[in-house]
């Protein structure tokens, strides 16, 4: 709920701010008519990550993570490189995006009544995911009418090791099973750049001439992934989230 | 006329260094500062090492070493100190640095003289060092006298000693019993709590039994850095009794703390619940499944530096 607050926050302010800068670039042609070319993304993005772990159908409504971690969200970091393949109307890459996130609570006891209290032990779960996709920005606008706003979409195929741990003796086992592996699936996402250079587009310009960085983005997405091996039994790490970062196209 | 004033500028920077640099005695058991000993270095010696620099002064007389049980080095050896004998030692002319090696005994070292007093003052006490229970420090100490060019070896001579002179400890008393603090139940382990009863108390041993057997078999041990250790590897649900012994610094192992039993508890982590739950994960399908994407990632990152290169 307040990952979707903060998203219509954001794309409140994006739609002001953008609809500010195009009064101030008016109707010039480029934003940056000389600048280097464009041939790669790089993204640093943050968002609340919660498996859809306690909906698997086995589960007969127990809620394992929700009782583990008291129903809080894994805060992931990801890292994604895309490689600009075609750029007409708009932009298509390929990208690649690798992720991590943990979480920590104390292990239980389960007592004499069957409930549970907590042990000295920490229990934590781990996940590293990794996406491979195609991407299509619709940057025309933004490189020839001054919009700053770049829409985008992304379609791509998911697997997402992952491991758990208990005390300090290294990846849990239950019944003699390892709680440890990986989770294919496929992912699809929404999402909106703002272009900051629309804000300073000198300070822009010299980013290019110096460092090669052509734009500079803030972004929202929506992250609409199911990573249960297609459906398949286990655990389900699918997830329904907002991600915000910052993006530097070179 | 400028070659004079080189010359002079030389001639008074040349003595300017040898007074700035003065003489001094460096003192060390090969390198370190400090030592100690225990009953089984009984009969045995240390090796000290020694370096004298005269710093340009003229050197007034022998360099000589002793161990004393004061809190500092005076300008000669004491009536109860015991002087040491070395290669290199008793010469009266030496250039402006020597050095050399001296040798303790560790049976002569003075705690263990047959001038020492106990509490009451007054009783002469002869202590062999091997029935000794003494946990006494000890200075290794070093003296020259110099004189310098102007005024040779007069009565005003002075004495050059050790900055910091090293240290040596005889210490055969075992450190007191820890005290045994909270013992938390762990699956499969108990995380024990203890803390040294005195300072120089530097490693906890853990020691434990299932209740009722006849020994105790360590459980591993601790820095007193720490104030907890685990002990793994046991049974849960059932009594184990555990206990702590202290180590000092000479390695001497103190009498054990009183006994607490505490009991090993399954814990659940977050797979464990998930699978009591019903989960029917089974795990597998691991971390090198995802080989091919990494290797498809690697391959765009490959081909977006080298774009930049050149670009570059």
């Amino acid at each position: 709920m307040m990952a979707k607050s903060a998203g219509l926050v954001l794309g409140a302010w994006l739609a002001l701010v953008s609809a500010e800068a195009h009064a101030q670039l008016g109707t010039r042609a480029s934003l940056t008519p000389s600048e280097s070319p464009r041939t790669a993304e790089v993204e640093l993005k943050l968002g609340a990550y919660k498996p859809l772990i306690d909906r698997e159908a086995a589960l007969n409504g127990a809620k394992p993570y929700d009782e583990t971690f008291h129903g809080a969200p894994m805060l992931l970091g990801e890292l994604e490189i895309d490689r600009e393949l075609w750029q007409r109307i708009g932009t298509l890459s390929a990208g690649f995006s690798i992720g991590y996130a943990e979480k920590y609570a104390a292990a239980v006891v389960v007592d004499e009544t069957g409930g549970t209290v907590p042990s000295a032990e920490r229990a934590g779960f781990f996940v590293l995911p990794l996406r491979l996709m195609a991407i299509y920005r619709f940057d025309w606008p933004a490189q020839h009418l001054g919009i700053p706003l770049v829409p985008y979409a992304k379609l791509g195929l998911a697997y997402t090791p992952w491991w758990t741990s208990k005390g300090s003796t290294g990846v849990e086992y239950s019944n003699g099973q390892r709680g440890a592996g990986g989770k294919w699936g496929w992912a699809g996402i929404a999402g909106v750049q703002f272009l900051l250079d629309a804000l300073e587009p000198r300070l822009a310009k010299d980013f290019d001439t110096d460092f090669g960085i052509n734009h500079t983005y803030l972004f929202a997405e929506y992250v609409y992934e199911d990573v249960n091996n297609f459906g398949g039994k286990g655990l389900d790490l699918s997830s329904r989230r907002w991600s915000f970062g910052l993006a530097f196209e070179f | 006329m400028r070659a004079f004033l080189v010359s002079l500028a030389l001639c008074l920077s040349g003595a300017a260094y040898a007074q700035f640099v003065g003489p001094s005695l460096e003192l060390d058991f090969g390198g370190q500062t400090s030592r100690v000993l225990t009953a089984a270095d009984c009969g045995g010696q240390v090796s000290v090492t020694w370096t004298a620099n005269s710093g340009g002064n003229l050197p007034c007389s022998d360099i000589t070493l002793w161990v004393t049980t004061a809190t500092t080095c005076a300008d000669a050896p004491g009536a109860s100190d015991i002087q040491l004998s070395g290669s290199g030692l008793g010469a009266n002319t030496w250039p402006t640095q020597r050095t050399g090696t001296a040798l303790i005994d560790v049976n002569s070292l003075p705690v263990f003289a047959s001038n020492s007093t106990d509490a009451d003052g007054g009783t002469t006490i002869t202590t062999k060092c091997s029935d000794a229970l003494l946990e006494r420090d000890m200075l290794v100490c070093g003296s020259f006298k110099y004189g310098n060019t102007f005024s040779g070896c007069s009565s005003s001579a002075t004495v050059a000693k050790p900055s910091s002179p090293p240290t040596l400890r005889f210490d055969d008393v075992p450190p007191p019993a820890p005290d045994l603090g909270e013992i938390v139940p762990l699956d499969s382990a108990l995380q024990v709590a203890a803390s040294a009863a005195t300072s120089d108390t530097i490693l906890i041993h853990l020691e434990y039994r299932r209740a009722g057997d006849a020994d105790f078999v360590s459980g591993g041990s601790f820095g007193t850095d720490r104030t907890s250790g685990k002990i793994t590897g046991l049974e849960n649900g059932v009594p184990y009794e555990v206990r702590a012994r202290g180590e000092d610094q000479a390695g001497n192992i103190g009498p054990p703390s009183d006994v607490q039993i505490s009991v090993p508890v399954h814990t659940q982590g977050f797979f464990d619940r998930y699978k009591q739950a019903g989960g029917e994960e089974t795990g597998g399908c691991a971390a090198g499944a995802g080989g091919p994407l990494l290797g498809l990632g690697g391959a765009l990152l490959a081909g977006f530096f080298f774009s930049r290169r050149r670009r570059g």
